[in-house]
């Protein structure tokens, strides 16, 4: 009897383990949208530079009246740093359809 | 006999050995797999979910709004206000490398701009706070040091600071709190984002950083702030754009969470879900991952809680009215002025803040693309003359009822 319930007991851990590995296999397989963009960038053939920089960024939305109209982004390089970094202004306008237009630089 | 039943028994024990090898192995397995949770306290909870919609419209809360426009003179232009301050009747704007300091009627009384690599120099101003104890600028520069100055701009002293930071607070026992901003010195890379130094040089550091953003700096949203000052005595709010938590910081000794705004199952990750890498651009991050962020624009005085944050994409208004208890949502209508202000502290007199040239000149723009034109109140038509005139930003004081 013991010796069943011993061998029963290797069997539902295996399982358990077998189970466990596929599931993990699967969710590896999901990447996450943070991982997908970090594959995007490398893909465009973006690479990490090193440099001297400490990388500022700001986004502001435009508002009047309660109506958002426009958005802005900088990029300012800080020395000090250890990333390559260029400056920049950048702004696009909300159009008639809603959507926005291209960024353009300042 | 006897040794087949001890046999047996080195058979069953065997087994039992196997058997608890392999649970420990499927612990071990799951244990791994927990989250990183943050244990830290939550101070006084306000519920997003359950806040009343803002229906308050400025004139509601303030009276009057006046505005001081910026010296205009060569040596007082702004390109962009980094930080800002108005204490001891003087407004301190950080612009680019150089401080300025205007009266309150915004005329220009000096200009500290010490930007080279000489003694008593600097390769860039971080951040700066001004004591009202003994009258004295700080400014917060890289190569790493704080440099003293007087109100006339006059260099008094400086010394070496262990610690990177982007914008720096001076606290009522005259020790500094510095915003790291999720810049690291240390090898080991444990990243904090407050560092506090007392007088006698001693440092803490609080508020654990975000390691999967790889020691850059967060990105920001409206206005680049961490600080804003309350009450004379009571210290600092430290807030940053990343967490729905609202610090006090008053000394090396008090640092606590004194609100926690509760968006429930949309409250900000404690960190990114994975490492990011170096050429993908933070803020992309963030507005993809986060549900709300940006908390830059908070202010305090005894009646209001004010922040400003983007919820699902969009930004909102978040008022807490202290003497009703109830929290307010939503989009508070600036009807005294119309135009998009950054507001940057406020005691029970008044909130101050400022119109950046960039909305002026926006303003003008997106008034002439108007095809049939608006009926402007008198206080806007001055506001766009002054844009016409490419001036300076506007500071505006927004006086309570």
């Amino acid at each position: 009897m013991k010796k069943y319930i011993i061998r029963a007991a290797f069997v539902a851990a295996f399982a358990l383990m077998a189970g466990y590995s596929v599931y993990t296999s699967q969710q590896e397989k999901t990447m996450s949208d943070l991982a997908l963009a970090n594959v995007e960038a490398l893909a465009s053939g973006e690479e990490t530079r090193p440099g001297s920089y400490d990388i500022e960024e700001q986004i502001t939305d435009h508002y009047y009246n309660g109506s958002l109209y426009k958005q802005s982004k900088v990029v300012n390089c800080h020395v000090g740093g250890s990333f390559a970094c260029s400056s920049g202004n950048y702004y696009r306008y909300k159009q008639d359809n809603g959507l926005w237009a291209e960024w353009i630089p300042a | 006999m006897g040794r087949m039943d001890s046999s047996l028994k080195m058979n069953v024990m065997l087994k039992c050995f196997y058997l608890c090898l392999c649970c420990l192995i499927l612990v071990s397995c799951f244990s791994g797999k927990q989250e990183k949770q943050e244990t830290t306290e939550s101070g006084e909870v306000l519920s997003y979910d359950n806040a009343l919609p803002l229906n308050r419209k400025y004139s509601d809360i303030f009276s009057r709004v006046e505005i001081v426009p910026l010296d205009t003179v060569d040596n007082f232009l702004i390109s962009d206000i980094c930080q800002f301050r108005y204490v001891l009747n003087r407004i301190f704007v950080l612009s680019k490398e150089e401080l300025l300091i205007f009266d309150r009627q915004g005329k220009g009384l000096a200009r500290i701009n010490r930007y080279g690599q000489g003694r008593e120099e600097y390769l860039s101003v971080r951040g700066f706070d001004v004591s009202e104890k003994d009258s004295t600028i700080c400014l917060l520069t890289y190569p790493q040091r704080l440099m003293y100055f007087s109100l006339d701009g006059t260099f008094l002293h400086e010394h070496k600071i262990e610690v990177k930071g982007t914008e720096m607070a001076i606290l009522p026992d005259e020790s500094y709190a510095v915003f790291t901003d999720n810049l690291s010195l240390s090898e080991d890379g444990d990243i904090s984002l407050l560092d506090i130094f007392n007088r006698n040089g001693k440092m803490r550091s609080f508020i654990e950083g975000y390691e999967n953003l790889g020691n850059r700096m967060l990105p920001s949203f409206q206005q680049k702030r961490t600080f804003t000052h309350i009450q004379e005595n009571d210290g600092v709010l430290f807030f940053h754009p990343l967490s729905n938590r609202i610090w006090s910081v008053s000394s090396i000794d008090s640092v606590r969470v004194k609100y926690t705004i509760d968006f429930g199952d949309n409250n900000p990750p404690v960190d990114a879900p994975e490492k990011v890498r170096q050429d993908v651009m933070l803020s992309d991050v963030v507005t993809k991952h986060w549900s709300v962020w940006g908390f830059n624009g908070c202010w305090e005085n005894e009646r209001y809680l004010y922040i400003q944050t983007f919820v699902d994409k969009k930004l909102r208004d978040i008022l807490f009215d202290k003497k009703e208890k109830q929290l307010y949502k939503g989009w508070m209508k600036d009807d005294l002025l119309r135009c998009q202000k950054k507001p940057v502290e406020a005691t029970d007199e008044y909130l101050v803040g400022f119109i950046s040239t960039e909305d002026l000149i926006g303003l003008e723009n997106y008034l002439k693309s108007k095809p049939d034109g608006e009926i402007l109140p008198e206080q806007e038509k001055q506001m766009i003359d002054w844009a016409e005139e490419a001036g300076n930003p506007l500071v505006c004081f927004y006086y309570f009822k």
